[in-house]
């Protein structure tokens, strides 16, 4: 074993090892530092008032995929360019009046904060920017009224030449593109998807997606749609596949939630000791495994998906012919109420199957296809709750408010510095799912990046002479902040670090080597990171109860919405929603989180059953029929507007007899070939309807959660 | 052409509006480009972008200042 060789192979394997993983770190480490310095170069050379601003704006813009980093720029760019409109604007108004400005600065730095937590992923950067560039130049504006134009000129220069640095360099050195990752990823959800059907159907009809599972699936749906996002700056050849890309994922989210009801079906059925109905069911379900194979396994790449999309294309005709033989076969064994029951699952089944086969030929479509889709594909919709982001735009108010407050009264010189923390803290996390923890990770940068700062301006730099001996003294401090950054656990600390380098030790021109004036810089920063702080633990939720309950809350109102809204967009904007929702729920702990997950399951098979509902409804369907239906639809949905038994109940009643009605008319009127349709599938997702609401073991826990008052009540029982 | 001219009494360098009206030419282009499937032959896509907008800037440089 300790033959050279082996030794030499060893070493080889870790060379190569650390190459992939901490060799890429650091490339992007070195890109970054790079990137720095020639932005500090070309605004020395240029003359701008306050190169530091440049070197900062690299360190804030920096990722370490190029796609997100080129994504992160456009966006920054364009907030910059807001940010500087409504400052002069409100500066051309204002400027005499110190107090009006500030208030009518901090009410702009409260909507760009609003704006950052309603739209998120990268527009919520340009509106981060857009209020840290307002703060850049506002705040120096107020104290200088006549240099503003100055002012905004050159801090928008600086921002900009940091900007355009970051992407040069790191677009054209080493890449480290995103367009593999996403295809590694999009093969990945199909085969993990189809290896999944293949366990669902070895074991027919029983198991039952865990919340683990669906939770990556809903994950991978996300981060595709992310990565989607931002590839679409990154590579000319995705902006073509960008439609093909979201059509994949509107694909894959429909078909999941199929499985998914349909599993729940099977589940009652079971429960119910519905024996004769499942053993019809499982011969079909047992025939669609090998329909998903390519020569015994699951297709690899898109190419060998196009034979699996015209195998399933070509199965949908037998499918619907087996369907109808074991309807036959059932009519006479069970009784009509089973028979409906039976219907129901089988044209969830014949849905899953084309769903499947639409799937399938998206993903080969990926590999294959040039030009346009073949489909319109539809926009994902991410949940945003108004409120919540008001709230979000309110705590930045309160917290630029006291800060801004302070520094007027007390006239504190450092008071600009600390408000733009506050509000580069307060925008930044208004998204985060953790915002405590990343406000303290980054303050805590801060901390130790003021000891570094103060060690390596006052103690290396002032024995320096020249940009490139001004470069080699910081750069030891710089490597380590941006390693920092490549550890996901440290990356706040990280970020915290270089921007306390580049700010304190900040250099100028004309160097100032003023101990008092860094360390008032340094505690201003500090202290805005603090308010910041203060004010996300102030204003956020904290007991997991209430958390539940506001989750609960919005997945009532989504029902509503489902059973209201325009039809055109519901069935992708819906389950868009709940799973976002459901993604949110990921950063829960386990043990609240659960009940949660089963209850959105749960809440997204309603609400597709109620889609659908209303979808069949529109259909040509005889007039007595329709008040009916509307009454049916509202008393849903007052049940859902207020979670009681004796709205559930009142639901349930008016179900029962419009499907009474719904029989009637089928036995008793003379209906013509596309109303009698209409009516049986109207019956069919009125049953679906009614499993759901009538099942106690989801329902009695989501109204538990919606009506529970928070912790006094358990003080109480 | 003017070096400089004045965009609502705002006065400035003309290559200004002109990097603009070049990032927009440049768009369009490698749109064009991306589409037609010219990207697949070229080493380094990103750099041949990178150096296509240097190029076309500076031919709009050089005819405003030669």
């Amino acid at each position: 074993m300790s033959s050279p060789t082996a030794l030499r192979f060893n070493l080889a394997d870790a060379l190569r090892n650390w190459a992939r993983q901490d060799g890429l770190a650091w490339i992007f480490v070195f890109k970054t530092i790079a990137a720095s310095f020639l932005a500090l170069w070309v605004a020395f050379r240029l003359g701008f008032d306050q190169p530091k601003t440049a070197m900062t704006t690299v360190f804030i813009v920096a990722q370490p995929q190029s796609g997100l980093m080129l994504a992160k720029s456009f966006y920054r760019i364009v907030g910059t360019l807001a940010g500087l409109a409504v400052t002069l604007v409100l500066l051309a108004l204002f400027a005499q009046y110190q107090e009006l400005f500030l208030l009518a600065m901090t009410i702009w730095i409260g909507l760009c904060v609003m704006g950052a937590a309603w739209f998120r992923d990268f527009q919520a950067y340009a509106f981060v920017l857009a209020g840290y560039t307002a703060c850049i130049i506002g705040f120096p504006g107020v104290l200088h009224p006549e240099a503003i134009f100055q002012i905004a000129q050159s801090r928008v220069s600086e921002i900009l030449l940091g900007i355009l640095c970051t992407a040069v360099i790191s677009d054209a050195f080493f890449p480290q593109r995103l367009s593999p990752q996403l295809l590694l990823l999009v093969r990945g959800q199909y085969r993990q998807f189809v290896e999944f059907l293949q366990h669902a159907v070895a074991a027919p009809l029983e198991r039952t997606v865990t919340p683990a599972d669906q939770l990556k699936f809903v994950n991978n749906v996300l981060v595709l749609e992310s990565l989607r996002a931002s590839t679409l700056f990154e590579d000319p050849d995705s902006r073509v596949r960008t439609d093909r890309l979201r059509l994949f994922n509107t694909d894959f989210m429909a078909v999941s939630t199929t499985l998914h009801a349909l599993q729940q079906l099977a589940r009652r059925l079971r429960r119910q000791g519905r024996t004769q109905s499942l053993a019809a069911l499982r011969p079909l379900v047992d025939a669609l495994g090998p329909q998903l194979l390519h020569e015994g396994r699951a297709p690899a790449m898109a190419a060998e998906a196009v034979d699996v999309a015209a195998q399933l294309s070509a199965y949908r005709h037998q499918l619907r012919h087996d369907v109808h033989a074991a309807h036959q076969h059932l009519a006479i064994l069970v009784t009509p109420e089973e028979l409906l029951d039976f219907d129901c699952t089988a044209e969830l089944l014949e849905q899953l199957l084309s769903e499947l086969h639409l799937f399938t030929a998206s993903y080969a479509a990926l590999a294959t296809a040039r030009g346009k889709a073949e489909r319109p594909a539809p926009d994902f919709v991410l949940h945003s709750h108004w409120a919540e982001a008001a709230v979000t735009g309110l705590r930045a108010v309160g917290a630029m408010l006291v800060v801004t407050g302070f520094w007027i009264f007390t006239a504190w010189p450092n008071g600009a510095g600390a408000a733009t923390i506050a509000c580069v803290g307060c925008a930044l996390f208004a998204s985060s799912p953790t915002p405590i923890r990343s406000v303290k990770n980054m303050a805590l940068g801060f901390g130790v990046g003021m000891v570094a700062a103060y060690f390596c301006a006052f103690h290396i730099l002032v024995h320096m002479d020249g940009f490139l001996l001004l470069c080699m003294g910081m750069l030891p401090f710089l490597m380590v902040g941006g390693w920092m950054l490549t550890k996901p656990q440290l990356a706040g600390i990280g970020a915290g670090f270089n921007l306390m380098i580049t700010g304190a030790v900040g250099p100028e021109n004309i160097m100032h080597f003023d101990v008092p004036s860094f360390i008032n810089d340094g505690l201003s920063q500090l202290l805005g990171i603090g308010v910041a702080g203060i004010a996300f633990s102030l204003l956020t939720h904290h007991d997991p109860r209430a958390v539940q309950r506001a989750f609960a809350g919005k997945m009532r109102q989504e029902l509503v919405r489902a059973c209201q809204e325009p039809l055109q967009r519901l069935p992708h904007a819906f389950d868009g929603r709940i799973r976002d929702l459901m993604r949110q729920l990921g950063n829960l702990p386990e043990a609240d989180r659960n009940l949660l997950l089963m209850c959105a399951l749960s809440v997204l098979e309603l609400g597709d059953a109620i889609i659908d509902f209303r979808r069949t409804a529109a259909m040509p369907l005889p007039a007595v029929l329709k008040p009916a239906v509307r009454q049916t639809l509202r008393s849903l949905m007052r049940g859902f507007n207020k979670i009681s038994a004796e709205n559930r109940a009142t639901a349930l009643a008016s179900n029962t007899s419009l499907t009474q009605d719904l029989q009637a008319a089928l036995r008793y009127q003379a209906l013509r070939g596309s109303e009698r349709d209409t009516v049986e599938r109207l019956q069919r997702c009125l049953r679906r309807i009614h499993a759901v609401v009538e099942d106690d073991d989801w329902y009695l826990a989501f109204r538990g959660l919606a009506t529970s008052s928070g912790p006094e009540e358990k003080h109480a029982a | 052409m003017p070096r400089e001219i004045a965009i609502f009494g705002v006065y400035m360098p003309t290559l200004l509006p002109l990097l603009a009206a070049t990032a927009a030419v440049h768009w369009s282009l490698d749109s064009v480009l991306a589409r037609i499937g010219f990207y697949r032959l070229v080493w380094h896509p990103s750099l041949f972008r990178l150096c296509t907008f240097i190029g076309l800037y500076a031919a709009a440089g050089l005819y405003l200042y030669r």
